[in-house]
């Protein structure tokens, strides 16, 4: 027995480096077999602590394999096979070498037993996940990217700050652990906005339908599933049962539920669906009762599979048809009927239909609420739960496969069932989505706390009855009030807006070389896809480089090192904000050192 | 394909699938009502008891949803799809610049505004001087 442990996000690491050089007649099998190796390689790890590495101070844990961790690290293990499938005809490597950076990101913070392995991990989703939106190359995604990455990097900071408070705190050190909630302390809210940014907690939330419904179609089947739910693995891990999170959870659940009426983009109308489903776990994680964590967790599993179905299903219409606005579709059931099938089927278990997946994990947290005689929780989530079902199981289907409106001819011309690979990734998902919901046992057995699982029973008639109920009669005013539904081409604005906005107002005022700035912004796009591959090469480089040199030095460098290249790249207001985000690192790096060696002293 | 056939199919009935729908609708009710079907033992509300309470809810909640949303989005969060894209100031610039309104060094950049006041006046004496072999065709566009 060696002391070696195989780290699962290496194995999609190195998977990824090695794929440039694989020959094309045996890309796709590649492809399938580096996460499955991963997939297989968490069925088989063992609980305990491994994997630790003792550097200057610090004590880094880099495989934290216990029951919390396990069930993560499966659900997502389990989707990157589902999402490569899914884009495995996809000829661009660096698309694929990006999506699997991005799983390693989340997947080391799902097994990361301290707070400078989670932090390290966490920034490589975010400077991973950026080109699964640039990769489209269309002029807005390149914006959208870049304010992605700036949001993250703000976020990021702001966790930086919290942990490194933290954890000098006297009689803490740097385990990630659950902290003590019945006493927050400023880190720890600084923490908790650091974990709440990335679940897209508003106010702070509107990166997710910005960067979702602008990343490419098979990026956005990525995206949707890890962010937000490694963010609620860290709410369950670190601070389960801070009260805030409650409100703040059926906020985020009902503010979906509103923009998701206005949206006309089938992806943004998803992505904010997104906030809303990840308001139950949140809510889950501030109630944080072992129900409440139990329903937390299995609505993260059941959400990765449905979202990740129902981001397939709008993804393919998006990459047969070349349009993702309802206005812009319709009556598609003759073309697509497969894909509309696999949607409703998503439409469904995300719904909390009886016998699909939503039905069994959404009830835990609500019954959780109404458990902690928290009535507003537990009835606000039945409202966002209708919501949902008018949505996702009713709008997306019926303005895109049916509806009044035509598409254009191209649009039409365009429109047939997806390629094999696609069609089986939607199969696996909906097959599981129906599995889970039909039995319980699968997912309940793999719950942090399987004995408190094992005593639920979601199939009650009373449990039934009461879905049916709101979902039927949710389903009878939609076709009662489908006149005020009619999508309208318009866009909503939403907190992005002061950004997006103010920021806007702040260049205007700052820029003087219009001129050099115009001529430059142009040759930018045209470099567009030769940057990102540079980028992408180079945080490769910096991941090897950051574990063996240490983590503090790597922090620092790689991002100065993104600094320097965005500052190439950007106007002024990107600009000046990355330069204060970066400065704001950088003076917390040299005073938490100078702080650290002081107390060695 | 069978499952084309199958839609067409109901979408050919339509009037009956729509009364299948609204029985399916009384018969879930109808259950509700009657104890030996539907224990309500375990509900954590004396209005959880009533016959069809979560009928009603529902029903309400879709409505106030839809309604309370739209409401909002009217209020002018709904705006016109390019609301982000460059503001007209700067979409002006081109059309200045073809235009040769601007010189060409950043010296003018300071009264950008006022350039920008000038080609309004420009927009509207082009079409009046139609045989003016200088203003050129790109000048207008975008």
């Amino acid at each position: 027995m060696t002391n070696f442990w195989l780290h699962p996000s290496l194995i999609l690491i190195l998977g990824a480096l090695v794929l440039p050089l694989v020959p094309a007649r045996l890309k796709r099998a590649y492809l399938l077999l580096i996460p499955i190796l991963l997939f297989a390689r968490i069925l088989t790890m063992d609980r305990g602590e491994f994997g630790t590495v003792h550097f200057l101070d610090w004590t880094l844990v880099f495989g934290r394999v216990d029951a919390l961790s396990s069930v993560f690290g499966y659900i997502m293990s389990l989707m990157c096979i589902i999402g490569t499938l899914y884009g495995l005809h996809v000829k661009d490597d660096a698309q694929h070498i990006a999506a699997w950076f991005y799983v390693a990101g989340s997947i080391g913070c799902i097994y990361a037993g301290d707070f400078l392995t989670l932090f390290l991990f966490w920034e490589i989703m975010a400077f991973s996940s950026v080109f699964l939106i640039w990769f489209r190359r269309r002029k807005e995604s390149l914006s959208a990217g870049y304010r992605y990455l700036l949001v993250h990097i703000a976020g990021g900071v702001v966790l930086l700050a919290g942990i490194v408070l933290h954890c000098n705190a006297p009689g803490h050190d740097w385990s990630f652990n659950l902290m003590d909630v019945a006493h927050p302390t400023p880190a720890m809210y600084l923490i908790m906005i650091g974990f709440i940014l990335n679940a897209a907690v508003p106010p702070l939330h509107a990166w997710l339908p910005d960067a979702y419904g602008e990343a490419t179609f098979n990026g956005s089947v990525f995206m949707c599933a890890f962010t937000t739910k490694t963010a609620v693995y860290a709410l369950c891990r670190g601070l389960a049962g801070m009260e805030i999170l409650v409100p703040l959870g059926v906020i985020m659940a009902l503010y979906g539920v509103v923009y998701a009426v206005l949206e006309n983009d089938c992806r943004r109308l998803l992505a904010y669906h997104i906030i809303s489903q990840v308001g139950y776990m949140v809510a889950g994680a501030g109630l944080g009762t072992q129900m409440a964590i139990n329903g937390a967790c299995a609505h993260a599993f059941a959400h990765i599979l449905y979202k990740g179905l129902l981001f397939m299903g709008c993804g393919a219409v998006l990459h047969m048809t070349g349009q993702s606005k309802f206005t812009e579709l319709g009556g598609l059931w003759k073309k697509m009927p497969w894909t509309f099938v696999f949607t409703l089927i998503g439409g469904l278990s995300i719904s909390a239909f009886p016998l699909f997946s939503g039905f069994v994990s959404k009830s835990m947290i609500v019954q959780a609420g109404f458990e902690e005689h928290k009535l507003w929780v537990g009835f606000l989530l039945m409202l966002a739960s209708a919501g949902t079902f008018l949505h996702t199981g009713l709008k997306v289907p019926y303005f895109i496969w049916f509806g009044k409106n035509k598409p254009k001819q191209e649009t039409w011309d365009r429109a047939a069932e997806p390629p094999w690979n696609m069609n089986v990734a939607m199969i696996i998902a909906s097959a599981l989505c129906i599995f889970i919901g039909c039995y319980t046992p699968y997912l309940y057995k793999m719950l942090p706390y399987p004995e408190v699982a094992g005593e639920y029973h979601p199939y009650t008639a009373y449990h039934v009855f009461e879905t049916l109920q709101i979902l039927l009669f949710t389903g009878l005013g939609f076709f009662l009030l489908l006149k005020k539904l009619v999508p309208e081409p318009t866009i909503s604005l939403d907190m992005d807006w002061f950004y997006r906005k103010g920021g806007r107002a702040f260049l205007w005022l700052a820029r003087k070389p219009i001129q050099a700035a115009d001529t430059f912004v142009g040759e930018l796009y045209r470099v567009a896809g030769l940057v990102p591959l540079m980028v992408s090469a180079r945080v490769a480089g910096l991941f090897d480089n950051e574990v063996i040199d240490g983590v503090v030095d790597g922090f620092a460098e790689s991002i100065r090192g993104i600094g320097r290249r965005l500052r190439f790249a950007q106007r002024g207001q990107m600009q000046q904000s990355l330069a204060f985000a970066f400065a704001v690192a950088a003076i917390l790096i040299i005073a938490f050192l100078l702080y650290t060696n002081a107390l060695a002293r | 394909m069978k499952l084309t056939k199958f839609i067409e199919f109901l979408r050919d009935r339509l009037k009956t699938v729509i009364v299948v729908c609204y029985a399916v609708l009384a018969l879930v009710v109808v259950l509700d009502a009657i104890p030996a079907v539907v224990d309500k033992e375990h509900a954590h509300t004396a209005a959880e008891h009533w016959v069809g309470f979560w009928s009603v809810f529902g029903f309400a909640a879709c409505v106030v949803i839809i309604l309370v949303s739209k409401w909002f989005g009217h209020l002018g969060i709904m705006t016109r799809e390019d609301y982000y894209e460059d503001g007209p100031a700067s979409a002006l610039e081109p059309q200045l610049d073809a235009a040769g309104v601007r010189p060409s060094s950043g010296a003018a950049t300071s009264a950008s505004s006022k350039a920008s006041d000038h080609s309004g006046a420009l927009g509207r004496s082009k079409p009046a001087a139609p045989g003016d072999g200088r203003t050129p065709k790109g000048g207008h566009h975008d």
